[in-house]
């Protein structure tokens, strides 16, 4: 029961993630198609969006086609990720580029980074552990003949 | 479940016929396993041709090109494709985990996630293998199957 009701929670948040942002985007369009209120407002959603996309195609290419060990390989996607964030960053003039504003937002940028890989690795462990369950109980059966 | 063993003088090959009822899951994993008893795959040591059951490979893999059959302590070159392997591997706890590479699941000790986005699965020899994101549910139907 316990489980269950963790895996709804989990459903719901990525639920209301994936409606959050199709509506942003839905509205980000129709702002800028209306001409209303601040053009740069209303474009931010979809150049976040444009981002955040370049950078999962990032980390799969690189995932795919970078023969390296974990560290060096999340060292090369973060410096990436890091490289097109200041580029975004000056391309759509999302802050000025002062030194406190550079150093505020990179560090920003690093906290995102650290929680978003910490998420996704807790759930690659999760389902690491559901395998190796699965493993125990297959050899308690003795399903598996040596 | 009921096992009839017929010690036959005048029977050249065991047979095996397994009945059961519809939908009996154990009937799958009984087939699975004699499926891979039974599988005899050719391999090569230079110009030695061994003959070697399912069972005992640990996994297989293609480098430059040639496929090789990983067994405990030895390894062995096989002649055909890993995509030929792998079709004469159906039914079997043979379980694709990258573009070059089939594991044998019943010789998996355990699994890792990494933080590329990858598993680490570690086989009963200690040799680890990288399992790829996309073939994940592979995995994981073939040690729940």
């Amino acid at each position: 029961m316990e489980q269950n009701g963790k895996q709804e929670i989990i459903q719901a948040v990525q639920s209301v993630s994936v409606s959050f942002t199709l509506v942003m985007a839905v509205y980000s369009v129709f702002t800028l198609m209306k001409g209303d209120g601040e053009w740069a407002e209303a474009a931010f959603p979809l150049q976040l969006m444009a981002f955040l996309a370049i950078c999962c195609l990032w980390e799969r290419g690189a995932a795919r086609f970078l023969p390296l060990r974990p560290a060096g390989w999340l060292a090369v996607c973060v410096a990436g990720e890091y490289a097109a964030f200041l580029g975004a960053a000056r391309l759509f003039h999302w802050f000025g580029f002062r030194l406190a504003n550079v150093v505020a937002f990179s560090l920003l940028f690093g906290i995102l980074q650290l929680a978003a890989r910490l998420f996704f690795y807790e759930r690659g462990r999760a389902e690491a552990a559901r395998l190796n369950r699965a493993l125990r109980a297959r050899e308690k059966e003795g399903r598996i003949s040596r | 479940m009921k096992l009839n063993i017929i010690r036959d003088p005048g029977c050249r090959e065991a047979e095996v016929t397994l009945r059961h009822a519809p939908g009996d899951p154990t009937a799958r994993r009984l087939a699975r396993c004699l499926n891979q008893f039974s599988l005899i795959l050719d391999g090569w040591d230079e110009e030695e041709c061994c003959r070697v059951s399912a069972r005992e490979i640990l996994y297989l893999e293609t480098v430059d090109r040639k496929t090789f059959l990983y067994l405990e302590g030895k390894v062995l070159r096989s002649r055909e494709s890993l995509a030929a392997l792998e079709r004469r591997l159906e039914g079997t706890a043979f379980a694709r985990v990258s573009k070059n590479c089939l594991l044998n699941t019943d010789r998996l000790r355990s699994v890792r996630a990494l933080l590329n986005h990858r598993m680490e699965a570690t086989m009963e020899n200690g040799e680890k293998i990288l399992v790829a994101r996309t073939y994940l549910q592979n995995l994981r139907d073939k040690i729940r199957g």
